[in-house]
């Protein structure tokens, strides 16, 4: 399986420990997320997924640079990739995830 | 746009950064509505600005409450007009400033930023790698980009020109507010302040047809709109020469989307041809000389009356976002410069010609 380094910035460390930089083996993106979120529990579950299971609007995922959308999570992930997740921030009209508390 | 104070989120009113942005005119043209087809045409004029366009808006704001977080570094990621905004009120508030922009700007964008004093980081990539970046960077270096990290608070600032025009308009809304859009924040922001102004009584409802400009060689949310998608997709590389709005994936495209199909306004795409020739009507009829990126509002509303989408007997105001001294070389040229010997002679041929014209 390969070998991935996973950066966050800090609105989602906050619910990954602290951690802001983390090695993770995983086959896909998608394997990548359920990884994390058995490593650091429902909390970041509910920051990263909707209630159906997909990914938030308001997640960015990047990989090497290159932004994954929703419906490419099954790209395949080898040794050495960079997986970025980057949560926007975004204009003040719908409640945004992470103000939700 | 602090006469609107009360409605910004600033607590501690000794942090506010002021250089004047906003209350820019908002000018009656008939003769540009007259070519283009209208009822009434206004424009928001917001070349008018301490930098030239209307990013000081959130800018002043962004980095006010830079100052209130007491924030020592601030920053943005710039298509190039963000960039002197953020700049010029980062020296101004006596902070730091670091730009992050895609090496492809206008010449004219990265020198005007530079003069204020900021770091100007020319990043290999488009708008989107730029961003990425930039998000990246306030989050390690603890800067407060003002269009990442302080997003909430910046497009507040933007909010200020619906409460502009419709102040201007002496407390009423046009039928049509046609909006250059890129990352879409400024259409949601306008929209934002006009639904707070009839929550506070301002006006009494809020029925206007936000419409979105944008180029046809970056036009993510205009695609969207007309396949009737609730999501964005992305472009991976923009192709205009409308380099303000080339941002391939808008963050605020899915509200853009939301109070367009709300307010029944509308979405369509200029060609850079059209937003060129936008820029002349706009000059020559009207007198204002605008960038490509502010001039497409007139070009799409050009595009919308052909198509039947506008009516003829609406009143639009179109927002006109930045000028075209920030754009100089493409400017488009026109055929009425003449260079001639310092002798009567030499300047009778054009002005025989003028004599007859007028």
């Amino acid at each position: 399986m390969a070998k991935i380094k996973v950066l966050v910035t800090a609105a989602l460390s906050t619910y990954m420990n602290g951690d802001r930089e983390i090695m993770l083996e995983a086959q896909s993106v998608k394997d990548l997320i359920e990884k994390l979120v058995a490593r650091y529990g429902k909390n970041l579950a509910s920051r990263l997924l909707d209630e159906n299971g997909r990914l938030r609007r308001f997640i960015n995922i990047y990989v090497n640079d290159r932004n994954i959308r929703v419906d490419e999570t099954d790209v395949e992930l080898k040794d050495g990739d960079q997986v970025l997740i980057l949560p926007a921030v975004s204009g003040g009209i719908i409640a945004h995830p992470f103000l939700l508390e | 746009m602090w006469r609107y104070r009360e409605l910004l989120p600033i607590t501690d009113d000794n942090c506010v950064v002021n250089l004047g942005a906003g209350f820019t005119p908002l000018i009656r043209s008939d003769k540009l509505a007259r070519r283009i087809g209208v009822r009434r045409l206004y424009i928001k004029n917001d070349t008018l600005n301490p930098t030239y366009s209307f990013k000081d808006r959130p800018a002043s704001i962004a980095v006010s409450k830079a100052r209130e977080f007491r924030l020592r570094i601030v920053g943005c990621a710039s298509t190039g007009n963000l960039a002197s905004a953020t700049a010029a009120h980062a020296a101004a508030a006596g902070l730091r400033c670091v730009v992050f922009m895609p090496v492809s700007v206008e010449e004219e964008k990265i020198k005007q930023a530079s003069i204020y004093g900021a770091e100007i980081l020319l990043l290999k990539g488009t708008y989107d790698d730029v961003n990425r970046v930039a998000a990246l960077a306030a989050d390690r270096y603890g800067l407060g980009v003002v269009n990442v990290n302080l997003r909430p608070y910046y497009v507040e600032g933007s909010k200020t020109m619906g409460l502009e025009i419709i102040e201007q308009l002496g407390w009423r809304l046009p039928d049509r507010i046609i909006v250059p859009t890129a990352s879409g924040a400024l259409l949601s922001a306008i929209y934002k302040g006009i639904e707070e102004a009839e929550k506070i009584g301002l006006i009494k409802e809020s029925t206007v047809a936000m419409t979105c400009a944008q180029p046809s060689g970056c036009s993510p949310i205009v695609e969207a709109f007309k396949k009737n998608l609730d999501e964005v997709p992305p472009v991976r590389s923009p192709s205009t020469i409308v380099q303000s709005l080339a941002i391939g994936d808008p963050g605020d495209g899915y509200q853009v989307l939301r109070v367009v199909r709300k307010t029944g306004g509308a979405c369509e795409a200029a060609t850079d041809e059209e937003t060129l020739e936008a820029m002349k009507m706009l000059a020559s009829d009207a007198g204002i000389f605008a960038e490509p990126g502010g001039a497409i509002s007139i070009a799409v509303l050009k595009r919308l009356v052909d198509q039947g989408v506008v009516d003829r007997d609406e009143e639009v105001v179109c927002c006109v976002t930045g000028s075209g001294l920030k754009t100089i070389d493409v400017t488009p040229i026109t055929q009425n410069i003449h260079r001639a010997e310092a002798k009567f002679d030499s300047v009778s041929a054009v002005l025989s010609y003028v004599a007859a014209a007028s």
